[in-house]
């Protein structure tokens, strides 16, 4: 009788405690869009632990937190490129309650984009319109268009605000977008296939990965030159996703066909470490006191979590269908 | 054609990004071409006697040749020419494709199978991007040979771009350049075989089957994890040791 009693009560507490305490005991949620499942998974770091699926109703693949970390922006796409749907554009997800609580038009085909660091706006690139479309996040309202390469890919805005660079596969180009002007001030050759960008935290500097080329492409952002090519697995690597520590020691690049995380570190430019993670990751972020770093594996449907202190695996989440991008809100 | 629009549309924008000139495509007879002095030629004409004609025109007139459609050995082998660069698989690279689907394959391959260099259906790599870009520009499905041609006015275009020139000769050097690859939206960086100017590429070969046919393998398949890509893709057609080309000093 007692034992039934003491159960009861316990479920009444953990049932209650969502209500009060809306985030995860360590502060940190990490949210994952999932491609084939059209959705987006929420695990609590603290557990390792899937605590809610949010159905976002098309393709889900770029995913980022805004800067104050109440919002999860979502770039969803329907089955159909080239013409754009209801589907096509930017879900917005309220963390506390998880629910997509408003859609914003971004051009057709939306894949991957960036937040400004003040939460202004967002540079989304459309894949099938050679453009990036920039919105205004308070409004949702369309502020300008802007022509970059073919196929256009990945999208990072610098620390300061000041610049948005914007990646294009097919034109193995990266545009850079003055984000004061909404002007493209300049376009850089690349290698192969560049798919993701990501700024240093002092801004000094852009890597892009090249996934055919297998190369992550080092940028001065001062003069604009490429001072470096770096070989990932000996050029024989797939890089996509690529991600800086928040001191700015490390890059990680996510290797998609290798199923690897690549450590590099950021002085020297050396690979020091490989990390075998899921099947073809290709989304990457890291947590913001630099701790750990996530992979959203595509074909093994799970998230790899890394220890950025040992660089071991340290926990695998299953999670949605073909996990694209990995966002994480909180410390 | 209409790779090659597809192909000079693309190139075009992209080099406006850079402040480069556009790529420009002039159909004409293969006088009234050269003499507007282009950097390149590409053609529609299949025949080996064409396309070797057109080698030899055009290297004469100081221009690269282009071979996008002809798959004959003899335009890599006897008959190689150092100006000429074959975008097009040869007959060898698609035989040794089909063998290879043949001693790989878990079910029997039907004997009316092929290999080509590209697939409407193909969709890893960014393959679908291309292939949904070529439909929605045309309502046609990208064909082997629209491949071909998009990809060698792609790459043109790069060249220039990379080699910051338009010249014939520039361009030559560029593609010769062992460092030199492109991407072909197949995954693997596609560079040129330096003893015949043959673009190491997969090819895949395609069974027919219920509705449409259907990519059942792609070869060279996967081998040794630590072979290059360059290693992998000189498993097909003819290699250093056994081409018969001898480029004229």
């Amino acid at each position: 009788m007692s034992i039934r009693a003491v159960s009861l009560l316990a479920s009444c507490a953990l049932l209650a405690a969502p209500a009060h305490q809306p985030t995860s005991s360590s502060g940190r949620l990490v949210f994952v869009s999932n491609e084939a499942s059209h959705d987006v998974s929420v695990i609590d770091a603290a557990t390792n632990a899937v605590v809610a699926r949010i159905p976002v109703g098309g393709r889900a693949r770029g995913i980022h937190v805004s800067p104050d970390g109440s919002r999860v922006y979502v770039a969803t796409s329907d089955d159909k490129p080239q013409t754009e749907s209801s589907v096509d554009g930017i879900a917005i997800l309220d963390v506390a309650s998880k629910k997509v609580v408003a859609r914003y038009r971004v051009g057709s085909d939306p894949e991957q984009f960036a937040v400004v660091p003040d939460g202004s706006r967002l540079y989304a690139s459309n894949e099938d319109g050679g453009t990036a479309t920039a919105i205004d996040l308070k409004t949702g309202k369309h502020v300008a268009t802007l022509v970059v390469g073919i196929e256009p890919e990945g999208v990072a805005a610098s620390p300061d605000g000041r610049w948005v660079y914007v990646t294009s596969e097919t034109s193995n180009s990266v545009s850079l977008i003055d984000a004061r002007t909404n002007t493209v001030v300049g376009n850089l050759l690349v290698d192969l296939r560049p798919r993701a960008v990501a700024f240093s935290p002092d801004g000094t500097r852009a890597f892009v990965t090249a996934e055919v080329g297998g190369t992550l492409t080092v940028v001065d952002t001062k003069t604009r030159d490429i001072v470096s090519t770096v070989p990932i697995e000996g050029g024989e690597g797939k890089p996509v996703g690529v991600v800086v520590s928040p001191d700015g020691r490390r890059v990680y690049v996510a290797s998609g066909r290798t199923g690897t995380l690549s450590v590099i570190d950021a002085a020297t430019l050396e690979v020091i470490k490989t990390v075998a993670v899921g099947k073809r990751p290709w989304g990457v972020t890291i947590s913001r006191d630099g701790r750990y770093v996530y992979t959203a594996n595509g074909l093994s449907n799970d998230v790899s979590v890394v220890d950025a202190t040992t660089n071991r695996v340290v926990g695998t989440i299953k999670v949605g269908q073909r996990p694209w991008g990995v966002a994480v809100a909180g410390r | 054609m209409l790779g090659a629009r597809l192909g000079a549309e693309e190139a075009s924008h992209s080099a406006t990004l850079f402040g480069a000139a556009g790529v420009e495509l002039i159909t004409g007879s293969i006088d009234e071409v050269l003499a507007r002095n282009v950097p390149a030629v590409l053609t529609t004409e299949v025949s080996t006697d064409a396309c070797l004609r057109l080698a030899d025109a055009v290297g004469k007139s100081g221009a690269v040749f282009m071979n996008a459609t002809c798959a004959d050995d003899t335009l890599r082998g006897d008959n190689c020419r150092a100006s000429t660069f074959h975008v097009a698989p040869s007959r060898r690279m698609l035989a040794d494709a089909l063998d290879e689907a043949r001693r790989n394959g878990r079910m029997s391959l039907p004997a009316d199978a092929s290999a080509s260099a590209w697939d409407a259906s193909l969709e890893r790599f960014g393959a679908d991007t291309l292939n949904n870009r070529f439909r929605a520009r045309f309502n046609k499905p990208m064909t082997a040979d629209a491949w071909c041609a998009w990809f060698t006015v792609k790459l043109l275009g790069e060249a220039s771009l990379r080699a910051k020139s338009v010249d014939a000769r520039a361009i030559g050097t560029y593609l010769r350049r062992a460092s030199a690859q492109f991407d072909g939206h197949k995954g693997r960086p596609l560079s040129f075989r330096a003893w015949d100017n043959q673009l190491r590429q997969p090819v895949y070969v395609v069974a027919p089957s219920v509705g449409a046919p259907k990519v059942v393998f792609e070869s060279p398949g996967s081998t040794t994890p630590s072979a290059s890509s360059r290693e992998v893709l000189d498993k097909i057609g003819s290699t250093a040791a056994s081409t018969t080309c001898r480029f004229a000093p």
